[in-house]
């Protein structure tokens, strides 16, 4: 059972084939030639590791770039972008970027942000008899990204829709040019439009993350450059519109399906949301995979990767590891051992977990009360992305019932 | 389209990918002496779908690795053609 993401129906159904491969074959070389680990002991053991690096993405589209854009007359934005990506980095400088992100989003808040989000977007959508579900969830974590940045009403829905998500694809295997200039085009704009904005708010400080950022790296002796903040900048967008949106419509197809677990929201405590907030998390992430490299070789259990062997880490195997779980295909509201690795774990675990909580625990029941009178559409049925590493629907149109 | 369309089709792409002139192109050279880079590969395996409108695996260039070889595997099992 050799991995392979272009195994028919895949994009579909991922979770059949990589059952598949957890079960037959845990650590082996997928189709692409690389490793690919399945099995949650390895994989946890592996990002606690201090022997693996992150795999560098803004070093990666430097050595591409020049192939890409020399005979396009396009300047390259790709590695310059993705150069202050906190998941790529390693050692001093992911500790860095990191302290001042980290500040910033505990100085902002989320929750105000999330509840006016959730009333501004679920007052647009009342008394439709259809709608794309999708568009719920764009918006609710759109709005809250808005309010972060202080760019509310500032760029048009679509806009802002594409540019996430075309920065969420920029990580993902098997990209062609197309799609490398097609990124390249979005993260010209962001040079353009949030350095200005940057500069903006640091002349003018607000209450939003783009002001705390400036204000904390001008107490750093402006540690950081203008492109460099605007690269977090994008990551912070990204991360926290791209991989929301994809939760939330991820998790209600799940609860759709299953009416009852809807009814379990609905009369359910503050404690078991909370509770079911990380059993959903686990079975609906949409994080699927990660990279890591060996700083050394290194001995799993007698299988030896050498220095500098990239090892494709299925996370969203892990998640449902027979090992690990117990009917680990099934959404168990009351799942009181849940190690999910669905922020993945140790020196790069997820930055944004703390606001993912908190927003997942806000929306949830307002969310599925809203969309308890709805079903999945029969005529026309949801439509999955063709990403590999980060999982998402493209399209869930929901009728009422 | 036959055998020897979808392989001229190939030479054409190798050809504009690799920066290489036609002639140079050998069906049953194996891609990696073309210097093609793991993008370029993508690029045609995508390009390839559109020409032919059926899914194409763009791991099929790490088994099938001359022109000669995928033109087989693509004719036998993808799309038939003679």
């Amino acid at each position: 059972m050799v991995w392979n993401p272009y195994t028919p129906g895949y994009f579909l159904n991922p979770y059949d084939h990589i059952e598949d491969c957890r079960k037959a074959n845990p650590i082996q070389i997928g189709a692409h030639r690389e490793w690919v680990l399945f099995k949650h002991k390895d994989i946890k053991k592996i990002l606690r590791s201090d022997a693996f690096s992150a795999s560098d993405l803004s070093g990666f589209f430097a050595s591409k770039e020049e192939m890409l854009f020399s005979s396009k007359g396009q300047c390259p934005f790709l590695s310059k972008g993705t150069k202050k990506w906190n998941m790529y980095l390693d050692g001093i400088d992911h500790a860095e970027i990191n302290e001042i992100a980290e500040k910033a989003l505990k100085k902002f808040d989320s929750v105000a942000a999330i509840n006016h989000a959730v009333d501004k977007c679920l007052s647009q959508f009342i008394g439709y008899d259809s709608f794309d579900l999708i568009d719920i969830a764009t918006k609710i974590p759109l709005y809250v990204v808005e309010e972060m940045l202080g760019i509310t009403g500032k760029y048009p829905y679509e806009k802002l829709k594409e540019f996430s998500h075309l920065l969420a694809v920029s990580q993902d295997l098997f990209l062609t040019k197309t799609a490398y200039y097609n990124i390249n085009n979005q993260f010209e704009w962001a040079f353009e439009e949030f350095s200005q904005l940057y500069d903006f708010y640091k002349s003018n400080p607000s209450e939003n993350l783009v002001s705390y950022l400036a204000e904390l790296n001008e107490q750093r002796d402006e540690k950081f450059t203008s492109d460099e903040m605007v690269s977090l900048l994008t990551v912070i967008f990204m991360a926290a519109l791209e991989t929301s949106k994809d939760s939330i419509s991820m998790i209600f197809y799940e609860l759709l399906k299953d009416k009852k677990l809807i009814d379990y929201i609905e009369n359910a405590t503050e404690i078991e949301i909370n509770v079911l907030v990380e059993e959903l998390f686990r079975i609906s992430s949409p994080l699927h995979y990660t990279v890591r490299k060996a700083k050394v070789d290194f001995d799993l259990d007698g299988q030896i990767f050498e220095k500098g062997t990239k090892l494709y880490l299925c996370l969203a195997s892990a998640n449902r590891d027979e090992e690990v779980y117990e009917n680990p295909n099934e959404i168990i509201p009351s799942r009181n051992y849940n190690p999910h690795l669905a922020f993945g774990m140790g020196m790069h675990s997820c930055l944004g977990a703390r606001v993912a909580r908190i927003e997942l625990r806000t929306w949830l029941k307002p969310l599925s009360i809203f969309l308890k009178q709805y079903k999945i559409s029969e005529i026309e049925p949801p439509i999955w992305q063709k990403t590999i590493f980060m999982r998402g629907l493209k399209s869930l149109p929901v009728v009422k019932i | 389209m036959t055998k020897e369309d979808l392989t001229t089709w190939f030479v054409e792409k190798v050809a504009e990918e690799s920066g290489l002139e036609i002639s140079q192109i050998k069906p049953n050279t194996t891609l990696s002496n073309f210097n093609l880079d793991s993008l370029s590969t993508v690029t045609i395996a995508y390009d390839l779908e559109m020409e032919l409108g059926v899914d194409i695996d763009p791991t099929l260039f790490y088994e099938y690795d001359t022109i000669e070889k995928l033109v087989e595997k693509i004719s036998t099992d993808i799309i038939p053609i003679s």
